[in-house]
């Protein structure tokens, strides 16, 4: 992958958005590869500090894909992701990131289309925006 | 709970701090926003200085060598340092202070190596000399218009790095000489010198510093390689009337200087190469000199914990901390200031003067 | 006592006289301690001189005229006092405002009993750095602090006495202008009624010699009138006329911090080029998390290998300062401290209000005032 593409680091959730990322690939439905995928049991594991070092180790990007809400498999993992996202979108513009570099979304195990909708959006959002500049430097 | 101030002991920038203690015993600090050096500001080291007092391997009783170090009395152990002492010739006898002791126990020490006729006494320095030029205080350097500084200063002495962001917000000019790469203080200044050596920078680079020096500039020095390179320092100060502080590494480094002789790593070594009794008052000389102490045939140490040069040594005093004596520190712009009781030494250890008070006496020398 | 508003004052002739506005907080101090409500009082005496507070806990009744007199330069915090050195004890504490928030905060977080402390509130205005006091008496009132003898902030204006007696004001807004004045974080701060307490006490509408107390919990409304009862304190309402300026005070004082919050936190903010100058001197010594009275965890995140960064330069702000604020900015109290030991000088607390402030707008979560924990680790299902 040339230097110019973005990076996108994708925290998918075990259950649901894990699942779609296999429907996608099971079914050979092309999106793009700039995708590194971790996963996580519940999008409610993730917290901001994770969000944080993927910027700092250079994502261009970072994706967090949970349940549907109501189809937390703990069932409550997903609300308290969805107050920890709300607590990234402000955080990230107070370190020169421009929020829409961070992207969540709910996406089911069978929505494999949604998933690369999403990814190829995504995508074409940061190739946009250009790979992160950040003004702080060691 | 009782909050009381002291001096922080960490580094010679002599911060004021607030040591909790509960109990008898202390349990942290609280900053001390009063004390003008630093306003209630401390480093790492500075607000965890009271670990020194509840650390582990404190020395709780006097120690003597059998087969190993094993625990033992002040009767048994201050009558074997003193029938060794008297065993040897003075010009066998090394004496080692530190930048650590109070001034008060540094002229005690001195008198005590005089009394007995020993001539070789001194304390470990680094690579700074003895000096009695005139030194810029805190304010000149937040006042400065332009600061040369060789050494890692925001991250080794913050309080004194505070004053540099002060004086940076103020306008000045900030160059930084230093070896590594990158360093904090070379980050916030305008100009990063990397250099093998301060004798390169001095003779490649220092000629057109010179230039911009004038008397609002201040030159600080934590670095050197050599102790004659603080002259060439000087000299530039003093052709350009700017101001210089030194930046020594103990809190009484300034005061112990006016005292005892200043010793760099070699001197130390020449001069324990050729001593048989070596007694050091507070300075953990092992850690940097270990195999240059093992050719010793007796050692004699005062220490408040059981650090490298205690387990060397053949007989062990356990001493107090700062804040368990009174005396004073002499911090790096000439400024003493009084550090005041607040504990009791632990166990049966006392302070350092005491202790050497208690050897002089068996050796009917009248201090 | 059925209005929740009194003035009261000392009944203790030594209290009376040398306590602030009558001796009516020394004096219930006085009752708890008597009365072994209490094992002990926390507040603020006077050190080497008036700018010097040094927190100080009373355990015998009659030291309590230590602690008489209210400073202004002593910007201290009590939560972590409490919670680290004081939790086995039955406590009185005289809190600011932001001593009560930090509380609050701790006691929600299972970190102080709420049921083992009283919490006296003291009105706060706001508090002054010893250094920029002894600075600006120096510049503007052309006097020698030594000289100082009280020092007090009333109407607007910092006044200080001097030993012939007389007095010495100037304008805050005009000290501010300055860069004198309030700690910027006390600038911007709108609780100066600390309502989070158990009862209020301050000058504000109190008849002179008189402490004005707001009784806010049934804790307050207890030790207040046992207090009256057992002879300590002598108590009588006040009239409307007053009870009516000291909320006239308090709007406006409100009102000038929130246009302070505009200030700081939005037209004179610094920008991203600023913080980066900023976070490159981060030195990475953890005063602000060490002084932070939130920021309690045993094992720290910021310590972790993975976000730290080893090296000679500072750490990047994203995995320090970020994921500090991550963890705590929502319930920051801005009492400041932060700001206030860090060496470096980085306007810390600026970006923790800022943060709050966001949080606050969007969850209605009020740091310190709220009863519930954020909202943020709720398992709430919305």
């Amino acid at each position: 992958m040339s230097e110019k593409e973005p990076k996108i680091i994708g925290f998918c959730c075990n259950w649901c958005c894990y699942g779609g990322a296999d429907t996608a690939g099971t079914a050979r439905m092309q999106y793009p590869p700039n995708v590194r995928i971790i996963r996580v049991m519940c999008s409610g594991r993730i917290n901001p500090s994770m969000v944080l070092k993927a910027f700092k180790e250079g994502a261009d990007g970072v994706f967090v894909g949970g349940c549907h809400i109501g189809d937390c498999h703990y069932d409550a993992g997903n609300y308290k992701w969805r107050r920890r996202a709300k607590f990234v979108e402000d955080l990230l513009p107070e370190f020169g990131i421009d929020e829409e570099r961070f992207r969540f979304e709910w996406i089911s195990a069978s929505e494999g289309e949604k998933f690369q909708k999403t990814m190829e959006e995504f995508y074409n959002k940061l190739k946009g925006l250009g790979s992160l500049q950040r003004s702080f430097s060691k | 709970m009782k909050l009381t101030h002291t001096i922080c002991p960490s580094c010679s920038v002599g911060c004021g701090i607030n040591l909790i203690t509960q109990k008898q015993e202390a349990v942290g600090t609280y900053p001390y926003k009063r004390y003008p050096i630093n306003e209630g500001k401390s480093c790492k080291k500075g607000r965890e200085c009271y670990g020194m007092i509840t650390e582990e391997k404190r020395l709780l009783n006097p120690h003597i060598k059998k087969t190993s170090l094993v625990g033992s009395n002040w009767d048994e152990s201050l009558n074997l340092a003193v029938s060794k002492i008297k065993s040897y010739e003075p010009e066998e006898i090394g004496i080692i202070g530190s930048g650590n002791c109070t001034n008060e126990e540094c002229e005690i020490l001195k008198k005590f190596a005089t009394s007995l006729g020993a001539e070789n006494i001194g304390y470990p320095a680094g690579n700074f000399p003895n000096f009695d030029f005139e030194t810029g205080n805190l304010n000149d350097v937040e006042n400065s218009q332009f600061i040369l500084i060789t050494g890692n200063v925001l991250k080794e002495y913050p309080l004194i790095g505070r004053k540099i962001i002060l004086a940076k917000e103020n306008g000045a000019e900030i160059i930084t000489i230093d070896y590594p790469q990158k360093t904090t203080t070379g980050m916030i200044s305008d100009q990063y010198i990397q250099t093998e050596s301060i004798r390169q920078f001095l003779d490649d680079e220092a000629e057109k510093i010179q230039t911009k020096l004038n008397e609002s500039s201040l030159i600080l020095v934590s670095k050197l390689d050599n102790k004659e390179e603080l002259e060439e320092f000087h000299q530039m100060a003093a052709k350009s009337n700017s101001k210089i502080i030194p930046i020594m590494k103990e809190c009484n480094s300034r005061g112990a200087m006016n005292i005892l002789p200043p010793l760099s790593e070699d001197e130390l070594k020449t001069m324990i190469n050729g001593m048989n009794l070596l007694y050091i008052v507070g300075d953990d000389l092992a850690s940097q000199l270990g195999e240059t102490l093992k050719k010793v045939d007796f050692l004699i140490t005062q220490s408040t914990t059981l650090n490298q040069t205690a387990l060397l040594s053949d007989v062990v005093f356990p001493s107090a901390c700062w804040v368990e004596k009174t005396g004073s520190f002499t911090n790096i712009t000439g400024n003493t200031q009084k550090v005041q009781q607040i504990l009791p030494p632990p166990g049966e250890a006392m302070d350092d003067a005491t202790i050497i008070m208690k050897i002089a006496e068996k050796m009917e020398i009248d201090l | 006592m059925d209005s929740n508003y009194l003035l009261a004052r000392a009944k203790d002739e030594d209290l009376l006289k040398k306590g602030e506005c009558g001796g009516a907080v020394s004096s219930i101090f006085q009752y708890l301690l008597d009365s072994n409500l209490v094992d002990g009082v926390l507040n603020l005496s006077h050190g080497e001189d008036i700018y010097d507070g040094v927190p100080t806990l009373i355990e015998d009744s009659k030291d309590l005229v230590q602690t008489c007199g209210s400073l202004h330069c002593a910007p201290t915090m009590f939560g972590d006092l409490i919670r680290k050195y004081l939790q086995d004890m039955n406590l009185a504490v005289a809190v600011k405002p932001c001593d009560a928030m930090a509380i609050k905060e701790l006691e929600k977080r299972h970190q102080i009993d709420s049921d083992k402390i009283y919490k006296v509130g003291l009105n706060c205005g706001g508090t002054v750095l010893p250094i920029t006091a002894l600075k600006m008496i120096e510049l503007f009132y052309e006097v020698d602090p030594d000289d100082v003898v009280k020092e007090e902030i009333d109407k607007g204006k910092f006044i200080i006495e001097l030993a012939d007696g007389s007095h010495k004001s100037i304008e805050i807004d005009e000290l501010e202008e300055k860069g004198y004045g309030r700690r910027v974080n006390c600038q911007r701060c709108e609780l100066m009624i600390p309502r989070n307490a158990d009862i209020a006490c301050g000058n504000w509408g109190a008849e002179p010699g008189w402490t004005f107390i707001e009784i806010v919990t049934e804790k307050g409304r207890e030790i207040v009138e046992n207090a009256h009862k057992n002879g300590y304190l002598e108590v009588k309402t006040p009239p409307e006329k007053l009870v009516n300026i000291r909320e006239k005070i308090e709007g406006v004082m409100i009102k000038m911090a929130r246009k302070f919050q505009d200030k700081y936190l939005e037209e004179e903010y610094p920008s991203l080029e600023n913080w980066d100058e900023y976070w490159n001197r981060c030195i990475e010594c953890y005063a602000c998390r060490d002084v932070c009275p939130l920021c309690y965890c045993r094992e720290c995140d910021l310590e972790r290998e993975y976000y730290s960064d080893s090296g000679e330069t500072a750490p990047d702000p994203l995995t320090f300062q970020g994921v500090r604020l991550s963890h705590m900015s929502f319930s920051c109290v801005n009492c400041g401290q932060c700001e206030d030991v860090c060496p470096m000088e980085i306007p810390v607390a600026r970006i923790y209000h800022r943060m709050q402030k966001k949080y606050r707008e969007q969850t209605g979560f009020i740091a310190g005032m709220s009863e519930e924990l954020p909202p943020l680790f709720s398992p709430e299902k919305e």
